[in-house]
């Protein structure tokens, strides 16, 4: 082989395997929200849930907000209809899909689910925003029977999310 | 012949990406809904669970002041026993 035909092959091979070989992953945007005024930060994570936030409630269940990530290469729509299915699983969940809802970095799929839980029916309600392959994902939990007091300030908290650098 | 071979597998490997990377993007996408979810449903189990640590509190505190008046009340029959 001569040296030219060497040269040939090694800069066709280079350039068939340059994305994996200098393909670098960009950092992801950190994500914000402003949580309802006077809830304190719990000190809770997990590989998924970045931030959690709660209240002191009427009852032994404390209100609570957290963030939590995901990284998915699925549309938004495919994103809900797995969840559904995941939620669905359990017959006494009860799941459902309130439209979508406006927030500082554009627009999330908002959702509802019921569960039972030893205090009670709780209620989870979710937005969703999936953003350059990561899904965004802000949970408020509360009891069913007082949804209606905290409904509003929840849905201001899942309006203000937005991403700094 | 040895070009000839190099230069076909090379066209080859070349098509076939191109020919099923649709493929093989459906099959991943596939898959990936399969497990998609984990994230919210972590985060639904961490809200539900930060929310009734209220509710473990209290329990927790109920249990220990039944166990401390069952306690009390053994110890009190106890030494009433020793006084007879």
């Amino acid at each position: 082989m001569t040296q030219a035909a060497f040269l040939i092959r090694a800069l066709i091979c280079a350039l068939l395997f340059w994305d994996s070989l200098f393909a670098t992953e960009a950092p992801l945007p950190s994500p914000l929200f402003t949580p309802p005024k006077n809830w304190t930060e719990a000190p809770l994570s997990s590989s998924s849930v970045k931030i959690s936030f709660f209240t002191k409630g009427a009852k032994e269940f404390c209100p609570s907000v957290n963030l939590a990530e995901e990284k998915t290469s699925l549309s938004a729509e495919r994103y809900l209809s797995a969840i559904k299915k995941m939620y669905m699983a359990d017959p006494d969940n009860r799941w459902r899909s309130l439209g979508t809802i406006a927030t500082k970095s554009g627009t999330a799929h908002l959702t509802s689910l019921d569960m039972e839980a030893p205090v009670g029916k709780v209620r989870i309600l979710q937005s969703i925003l999936i953003k350059e392959g990561v899904a965004y994902i802000l949970t408020g939990a509360v009891l069913a029977e007082e949804f209606g007091l905290y409904q509003k300030e929840l849905i201001e908290s899942f309006r203000s999310l937005t991403f700094g650098e | 012949m040895k070009k000839i071979l190099f230069y076909s597998i090379l066209f080859v490997t070349l098509g076939a990406n191109g020919i099923y990377a649709d493929d093989l993007q459906n099959v991943k996408s596939d898959q990936e809904a399969t497990w998609a979810g984990t994230g919210a449903q972590d985060a639904t189990f961490s809200a539900v669970a930060l929310s009734m640590l209220g509710w473990g509190v209290g329990l927790a505190g109920g249990i220990a002041l039944i166990a401390s008046a069952i306690h009390q009340s053994s110890s009190s029959h106890d030494s009433s026993s020793v006084s007879h």
